[in-house]
């Protein structure tokens, strides 16, 4: 038996190639948009949940402080310290740019944000990579093996992987029939882009367990 | 000068005679000079001292986290440290042989109590139904097993120090090292806590140091070594 599917392709293998790459570019848009989203929100919480901030007061009428750009004069912090059940307030500016960087000499757009914070004042900014250097630090101490810290944060780097390619096919497979074009999606094409995914995760995630076997289990000690 | 204490010959550390020095040449520091220390099974000690006496120095070379210079540091009946490390895995030893208890009880975030405390054991390749059931013994014994469902956002600080000694204790080790445990307590939960860790080194035969400036929990101490620019006195 022949190949219809093959005999076709080779017929007008121009035509499939530009169309499975422009299949492709759909879905890692799809993705791509997930992941930018996931990536605001997470930049966001980091920001917000390791300030401290039990309240934050930003500009009437806006989504502030990361969502959307909001300003307030200068003083308003003390207004705020004169209010009964305030113990601590301070201003706090966060501000998203574009700048060059030298990279071997090579100049390159970096995307940068700037946090202005008063020292040791309210909303002074935590990390989350200093919770979990500690966190880890302390599995360590505890005598967790380091395969085990490995293991962990290859399956949580290959669950986020795995959600994110599920939100992606999903929305594709809705947005296809709506789509002012036919659009055929093909389970092939989804698991190829399924293993990318998943090999993108692992490698991703060697190096953030670089950076977790390299963590010192003394770290965990105060002093 | 701190009575010494007769260790039982299975539990209880002794530390002789212990330097650790950064650095080389002329930029060489001196953290730790003379320590001499014994704490016998089923006492509680402090370790008292101004910031930079080499408190913290003394707890990462008895964590085996740090290698001292010299000096020799006796656990039970094992020689664990005679001018250099005889175990070779010494994140074994830290899992089955020391207990530590920290400033803040930094627990795992995304465990329950019970696996908090349970995954010590896990981790020495105890079945996970034993080692939940010795858990929950555990937080039975101090009181906060109700919570053992909980995560730790759900419990109040001094339940976290509580579940945090639990599993200091969990693999019975011979020692627990104690860094601030009361620090961020108030005056009520501090001494609740300072109670529970003599009650549970009485109940475990463990030798428990405790690093502390908290003057509220120094007067529970039966012995107390001070510790200035390296030297125990």
């Amino acid at each position: 038996m022949i190949s219809l599917a093959g005999r076709d392709i080779a017929h007008a293998w121009g035509k499939f190639v530009f169309t499975g790459i422009g299949l492709g570019l759909l879905i890692g848009v799809t993705l791509t948009m997930a992941g930018v989203y996931r990536g605001m929100v997470d930049d966001a919480k980091a920001l917000l949940d390791n300030s401290g901030a039990d309240l934050w007061v930003v500009q009437q009428d806006t989504q502030g402080p990361y969502a959307e750009s909001s300003s307030l004069p200068d003083d308003s912090y003390r207004a705020i310290l004169g209010m009964a059940g305030v113990a601590r307030a301070a201003n706090v500016t966060y501000l998203t740019i574009q700048v060059s960087a030298l990279d071997n000499h090579q100049a390159r757009e970096v995307r940068a944000m700037v946090v202005g914070v008063t020292p040791d004042g309210a909303g002074h900014p935590g990390t989350l990579t200093l919770a979990k250097i500690r966190e880890i630090a302390v599995l360590k101490l505890i005598g967790t093996r380091n395969r085990t810290i490995a293991s962990m944060i290859v399956q949580q780097s290959l669950a986020l992987g795995l959600i994110g390619f599920v939100v992606g096919k999903v929305s594709a497979t809705f947005w296809a029939p709506i789509f002012p074009k036919y659009v055929l999606l093909e389970s092939g094409d989804a698991l190829r882009g399924f293993v990318a995914v998943m090999v993108i995760c692992v490698l991703a995630s060697f190096l953030a367990i670089r950076a977790a076997l390299k963590i010192d289990p003394a770290e965990a000690i105060g002093g | 000068m701190a009575e010494a204490a007769t260790p039982s010959p299975d539990r209880g550390i002794r530390i002789e005679a212990l330097r650790k020095v950064y650095g080389h040449g002329d930029t060489a520091v001196e953290a730790l000079k003379n320590v001499n220390m014994v704490v016998g099974p089923g006492e509680v000690v402090g370790l008292i001292g101004p910031s930079g006496s080499g408190k913290s120095t003394l707890l990462k070379c008895l964590g085996a986290v740090v290698e001292p210079t010299s000096g020799r540091m006796v656990l039970g009946q094992d020689v664990i440290y005679d001018h250099r490390w005889n175990i070779t895995d010494l994140r074994a030893l830290r899992r089955d042989k020391i207990g530590f208890v920290f400033q803040a009880p930094y627990l795992i975030p995304f465990l329950d109590m019970t696996d908090n405390v349970a995954l010590l054991p896990m981790l020495a390749g105890v079945a996970n139904a034993e080692a939940r059931k010795r858990a929950v013994d555990l937080l039975t014994t101090l009181d906060v097993q109700h919570r053992a469902k909980a995560v730790p956002s759900q419990l109040s600080e001094g339940e976290q120090q509580r579940v945090s000694i639990a599993r200091g204790l969990i693999n019975r080790p011979p020692v627990i090292l104690a860094d601030e445990p009361t620090a961020p307590l108030d005056s009520e939960r501090a001494l609740a806590v300072s109670r529970i860790l003599n009650q549970m080194a009485r109940q475990f035969d463990t030798a428990i140091i405790v690093v502390t400036h908290d003057e509220k929990i120094i007067p529970t101490f039966k012995r107390i070594y001070h510790i200035r620019d390296g030297v125990t006195v």
